[in-house]
């Protein structure tokens, strides 16, 4: 088989993994070696659908001995397989990033034997590459689950960033969908990697050059669409993940059928991008919004409005926060204010230090404020649409609107919804 | 008494030129309504002065900054006048006549239009260069990493120490089309310098074989259920793509790499 069409295949099935990103790690390369790594991570690319290519994402290979149910690779399946020597592999990965197509390798597989076995395998390619080919850049690595802890360990030593799969949202989902994965197997080398890093960080402020394990930190992933889990659920999982194992990252894969089964949403099933929009929306706002989950989704509300953003969401249902003069606020309240992020927070808390701001030169900090205006006073003055009621300012938030509304006309729009099709919405079966 | 106006400088686009012009306003009590480097076209009747770049004159206005605004803000003007917004120097002129009133708070107006048309242009070019950091595309030819980029601004000085560090022991030249200059950089040294045109072809199997290869992986990461054009259009303007190697057309002798790489084995050889 030629490295064409292995490529071909160990890349068509790496595909559908979500969490390529290369950042969290900054490193200088060292003299006469290829390779350094930026914080803030590099895309180098994007393709067709719009996603970021920064690594080189393959499987080291797909004859995977498990049978998931929501996975191409499932040993069922009638496809073509293929495995990479650790050669073939590091060869690749250096020819294309000497070009600069890449930041580095995401290396993933299919379990082929055993999880030991497999281990193996990405240890021997990982090893190549930072010892014979003096490779400086960025490595991901998935730990397999239920492979023994020495080999989770020496693949830490080896990757900038490690993440295990969790699937699915739930341990019943889990079972039901992966009989051949338990929950323990998972939760175990997660565990186990969130302490080597534990480890590492209070080993650095005792010597300095201590080993680096795992330096840009853990991820994980999970399927959304595919199992019955609300979004509130999936919320306060990953609220509980960020906490528990100090997680870098959680990604969210919106479901896409692959292959037929009767435990699973039919082949036709559109995936839901719109909920996975919403959660990485959240996801945003508990990691740097200050929000806690409780306070996005609740048990009144466990699913995301199909219209509104959740931050607008919460906007709309606490009149009392607000509003919020954006010449005295502090950091915490601006950041509550839809139309203001991170960014504009901070440049007008800079700005302010040079004199009082004005409606036009928050514009100009980019604050968004075709929806801040319903939120904030400026040196005690409100916007013209200031007082609307709580039904034309959701018409006035919603994605599709902008336009403030009487409260007594009924919103023609495409999104007309009912509970129905709010459901449907949420589902992806738009 | 008020500045004269109605009067454009034109200088020679280098950094010490414009500090030289900022001198020469000040000395002459005079605000011009334009300042143009060469490469800019004259748009006004005014009458235009020729400001010969003074070194003497620049290092005292440089000096002039660092101490009565900030040193943050004698690098921020340096980089602003790599950046390609409409009227810069202008602007950048503007800029210090605030800042020499205001003193070192002028780096937090930021909502201020004369501070603020400055940090986006600013941004801007900061912006190009993080993208130039991933599209730069390199071909090998005789062991030389060669690349050619058309940015808008002059992102060569900002991207100079991420390869030269990424990529210190190889040698390497991006060409920037734009500006017509060049970043060659060999093991241990490294410099911008004028360049007018760079052609990059590849040409031996083995490099078209990895461009095959790369073209193969773009193509196959994208995942059918999810096509996204438009997104794919905002994250990576069409304008970066023609440098690029994944979008160029593929070689028509696809078929003859193949071959060639049956003939080789399973190896990709030394790379």
């Amino acid at each position: 088989m030629t490295i064409m069409e292995k490529l071909t295949i160990l890349s068509d099935a790496a595909k559908y993994d979500v969490a390529c990103t290369s950042s969290g790690v900054g490193r200088a390369a060292k003299a006469g070696a290829v390779g350094n790594s930026m914080a803030c991570g590099i895309c180098h690319s994007f393709s067709a659908d719009g996603r970021c290519i920064s690594l080189l994402k393959v499987l080291q290979s797909n004859a995977c001995v498990y049978d998931c149910s929501y996975c191409v690779n499932r040993r069922s399946n009638d496809t073509a397989r293929a495995t990479f020597t650790p050669r073939e592999l590091a060869e690749l990965t250096m020819a294309f990033y000497r070009r600069n197509y890449i930041e580095g390798l995401f290396l993933s597989s299919g379990v082929i034997g055993c999880a030991d076995n497999t281990m193996e395998l990405m240890i021997r390619t990982l090893s190549l590459l930072r010892e014979e080919y003096r490779f400086g850049g960025y490595i991901h690595a998935k730990a397999i689950p239920g492979a023994d802890e020495r080999l989770v360990a020496r693949l830490g030593r080896l990757a900038d960033r490690m993440s295990v799969n969790l699937e699915l949202p739930s341990r019943q989902s889990l079972q039901r969908l992966a009989p051949d994965k338990r929950g323990e197997d998972v939760l175990r080398p997660m565990d186990q990697i969130a302490q080597g890093i534990r480890q590492t960080q209070n080993e650095l402020t005792l010597y300095r050059h201590t080993p680096r394990f795992v330096p840009a930190g853990q991820s994980t992933q999970m399927i959304v669409g595919a199992s019955p889990e609300t979004d509130r659920q999936i919320l306060s999982l990953t609220a509980g993940l960020y906490k528990k194992y100090r997680l870098k990252r959680v990604f969210f894969s919106a479901y896409m059928p692959v292959v037929a089964d009767s435990r699973l949403p039919a082949l036709t099933t559109r995936p839901p991008l719109l909920r996975e929009h919403r959660l990485y929306q959240a996801d945003w706002l508990l990691r740097f919004y200050g929000f806690s989950a409780d306070e996005i989704l609740d048990e009144k509300q466990p699913n995301f409005h199909p219209l509104l953003d959740p931050k607008c969401n919460w906007a709309v249902n606490h009149p009392e926060f607000f509003p919020v003069e954006v010449n005295r606020a502090d950091y915490e309240a601006l950041l509550r204010v839809p139309g203001v992020g991170v960014t504009s927070a901070r440049r007008i808390l800079q700005a302010r230090r040079g004199g009082p701001l004005s409606a036009e030169g928050l514009r100009r900090l980019g604050v968004v404020m075709k929806r801040a205006q319903y939120f904030i006073t400026v040196g005690g003055r409100m916007g013209v649409n200031a007082s609307l009621g709580r039904a034309q300012l959701i018409g006035a938030l919603s994605s599709g609107g902008g336009m403030a509304l009487p409260e007594t006309a009924r919103q023609l729009s495409f999104f007309d919804t009912t509970e129905e099709d709010l459901s449907k919405c949420l589902t992806g079966q738009i | 008494m008020p500045d004269r106006t109605n009067l454009i400088y034109r200088y020679d686009g280098s950094f010490d030129g414009l500090l030289t012009c900022v001198f020469e306003s000040y000395a002459r009590h005079e605000t011009p309504d334009a300042i143009l480097s060469p490469d800019e076209e004259q748009t006004m009747l005014f009458e235009a002065r020729r400001i010969e770049t003074d070194y003497v004159k620049s290092e005292r206005v440089l000096r002039g900054v660092i101490n009565r605004i900030s040193p943050e803000a004698a690098d921020f003007i340096r980089m602003a006048h790599l950046s390609c917004i409409f009227d810069r120097d202008r602007r950048i002129l503007a800029f210090l006549k605030l800042g020499f009133e205001a003193g070192p708070g002028v780096m937090n107006r930021l909502a201020d239009v004369r501070v603020n048309a400055l940090m986006s242009g600013v941004r801007y070019l900061e912006r190009e260069a993080h993208h130039y950091m991933g599209f730069v595309r390199f071909t090998e030819i005789d062991g030389v990493l060669a690349s050619v980029i058309q940015p808008k601004n002059r992102v060569l000085p900002l991207i100079d120490p991420h390869f030269s560090d990424r990529f210190n022991a190889e040698r390497f030249i991006i060409h920037d089309a734009t500006h017509r200059c060049a970043l060659m950089h060999m093991p241990g040294c490294s410099r911008i310098v004028a360049m007018d045109e760079l052609r990059v072809t590849a040409s031996s199997p083995r490099e078209l074989q990895v461009q095959a290869l790369w073209k193969r992986f773009h193509e196959t990461i994208a995942v059918e259920g999810r096509l996204n054009p438009q997104l794919q259009r905002n994250n990576l303007p069409l304008r970066f793509r023609p440098q690029m190697t994944e979008f160029q057309p593929k070689e028509p002798a696809g078929k003859e790499i193949e071959r060639y790489e049956e003939g080789a084995g399973r190896r990709l050889g030394a790379v």
